[in-house]
């Protein structure tokens, strides 16, 4: 679809949404990532029509997208929930898997203010050197709210994970990584099958269960004069098993080289000041288990780009390039499970 | 895993064709980027994988099935190393590229099967099999990455170059 056709469908459905004219000024798709697709939309309005802000971001969930088919509902549903958290997070507005309105699964959520540092140094307006240690507490503080969110009693949240237990949670993050694998992987692959065995063999019992945001990172973050204004990047959000998200942070593929988790602050800092801010102790050696099932969902993201690229018909190269990390990802794998053993 | 040569060069031709002309302003760069296509579409008749490349893959996979094979066979619930693991040393890129899928689909099949029933199997057998097993990760994974580029993610999330070494 050209964007002047999808300007003309965003202008139909905010119309009809908000029952007066809205117009789209300016449509730009910004180039960052490889699944949902992110537009700043500019808005124009007659007297009367209740915008929430003439500047809106629009995510697009297309079907050629990495992790297609899409559903726009649990990202929109726990934003809306963490609208009462004090997490930095956009507010969400409206949103619909009905691909007649704009084509694929979408939602329209707030424009916050700021830019994402990404994983590599060296960017020449890059704010983590300057503000490293300030950008290293808020990211602790950040997801010390969103473990300690009060899920159980938020009502969009009532269908999530049924079944979910402290017993069983690593079980079943291990069996969606199978079931990824299952439908990513165009012929078996050795190394997945083993650590997926190594991760069932091992699992450990949860000491509570939280919203995992199951992406977070430096990357995933907007930053204005120091601060962090949102976490971005939703769409892997379950209910597990804290520790999942220190398993992640900390992967090296994210850490620019510095050796810090995320480019912010030295891994014992970060597990101390998120014990400090939870009163949880971090168990390290179930933060190394997760830190291992980390790095094989990072594998089966290359697998996913290699199927996504292979049979969907994209010509998005980037999908090709993502493809090829899957070895080096996968010798990473198996390295953290011999470091483990 | 990769993706065959046949789909990476005909993404590089669209994305060319899709991407980078459309939005390219300058008529020298895009009579450029034109060659390219073509260069791309001539190599397409011509090119396969490279049979050292493909040669190694298979050589990790007879050796590791060479060796799960007295182990597993008549194992409840395991499925036997059917496929045919002899490969002439003369087989060309196709028989090569065949003969790896269908070795690795079927030893795969075992070793799958192997850890479904572990179980109920001699511990002794268990460790050998793990310790046969990672070594043949070990070596297959280090065979691939012989023929990785270091890839900049940078560059291809922003758009922006970055300083090339040297």
């Amino acid at each position: 679809m050209t964007e002047q056709s999808l300007e003309a469908r965003v202008s139909a459905y905010l119309s009809n949404r908000l029952g007066g004219d809205v117009r789209v000024d300016t449509l730009r798709r910004f180039p960052v990532g490889f699944s949902w697709a992110t537009f700043g939309v500019d808005l124009v309005a007659d007297p009367g029509v209740a915008l929430p802000a003439c500047s809106l971001i629009l995510r697009m969930g297309a079907d050629d997208g990495l992790y297609a088919p899409y559903s726009s509902k649990r990202q929109f549903q726990v934003l809306a929930a963490l609208e009462r958290s004090p997490m930095p997070t956009p507010r969400v507005y409206w949103h619909s898997d009905d691909r007649r309105l704009l084509g694929a699964p979408f939602f329209f959520c707030e424009r916050s203010v700021g830019r994402a540092p990404l994983p590599s140094a060296g960017a020449p307006d890059d704010p983590v050197p300057e503000h490293r240690a300030n950008l290293g507490s808020q990211f602790v503080a950040a997801l010390a709210q969103l473990h300690q969110f009060d899920w159980r009693a938020a009502p969009e949240l009532t269908d999530w994970e049924p079944g979910v237990t402290v017993d069983n949670t690593a079980l079943h993050q291990v069996e969606v990584c199978v079931e990824d694998y299952r439908r990513w992987a165009m012929q078996p692959e050795p190394t997945v099958l083993w650590a997926a065995n190594w991760l069932r063999r091992h699992a450990p019992k949860a000491s509570r269960l939280c919203i995992v945001h199951g992406d977070y990172r430096i990357g995933n973050f907007l930053v204005q004069d120091g601060r962090i204004t949102a976490m971005l990047d939703w769409e892997s959000t379950h209910i597990g098993d804290p520790n999942e998200d220190l398993g992640w942070a900390s992967l090296a593929q994210f850490n620019g080289g510095s050796g810090l988790v995320s480019r912010l602050l030295p891994e014992a800092d970060f597990f101390r000041r998120y014990e400090e801010r939870t009163g949880w102790q971090v168990d390290v050696d179930v933060v190394r288990y997760y830190g291992v099932m980390s790095m094989l969902k990072l594998a089966l993201v290359n697998l996913a780009a290699a199927q996504r690229f292979q049979l969907s018909g994209t010509s998005d190269i980037r999908m090709a390039a993502l493809a090829t990390q899957s070895t080096s990802t996968l010798r990473q794998v198996q390295k953290l499970i011999e470091a483990v053993q | 895993m990769n993706n065959s040569l046949e789909r990476l060069l005909d993404g590089m031709v669209s994305t060319l064709d899709e991407h980078i002309i459309p939005n390219l302003q300058d008529d020298f760069a895009r009579g450029q980027a034109f060659g390219v296509i073509y260069m791309l579409r001539c190599i397409r008749k011509r090119a396969a994988w490279s049979t050292g490349y493909l040669r190694a893959q298979v050589d990790a996979l007879q050796a590791v099935s060479a060796e799960l094979q007295p182990l597993l066979t008549g194992l409840p619930g395991v499925p036997a190393i059917s496929a045919n693991l002899s490969v002439s040393a003369e087989a060309g890129e196709a028989d090569l590229e065949h003969a790896r899928d269908e070795i690795n689909r079927s030893v795969c099949a075992a070793y799958e099967g192997f850890e479904q029933h572990h179980c109920a199997l001699p511990a002794a057998v268990v460790s050998e099999v793990r310790e046969a097993w990672e070594r043949y990760l070990t070596v297959q994974l280090k065979t691939e990455l012989k023929f990785n580029v270091s890839l900049n993610f940078s560059e291809i999330s922003t758009g922006q170059a970055t300083a090339k070494a040297g």
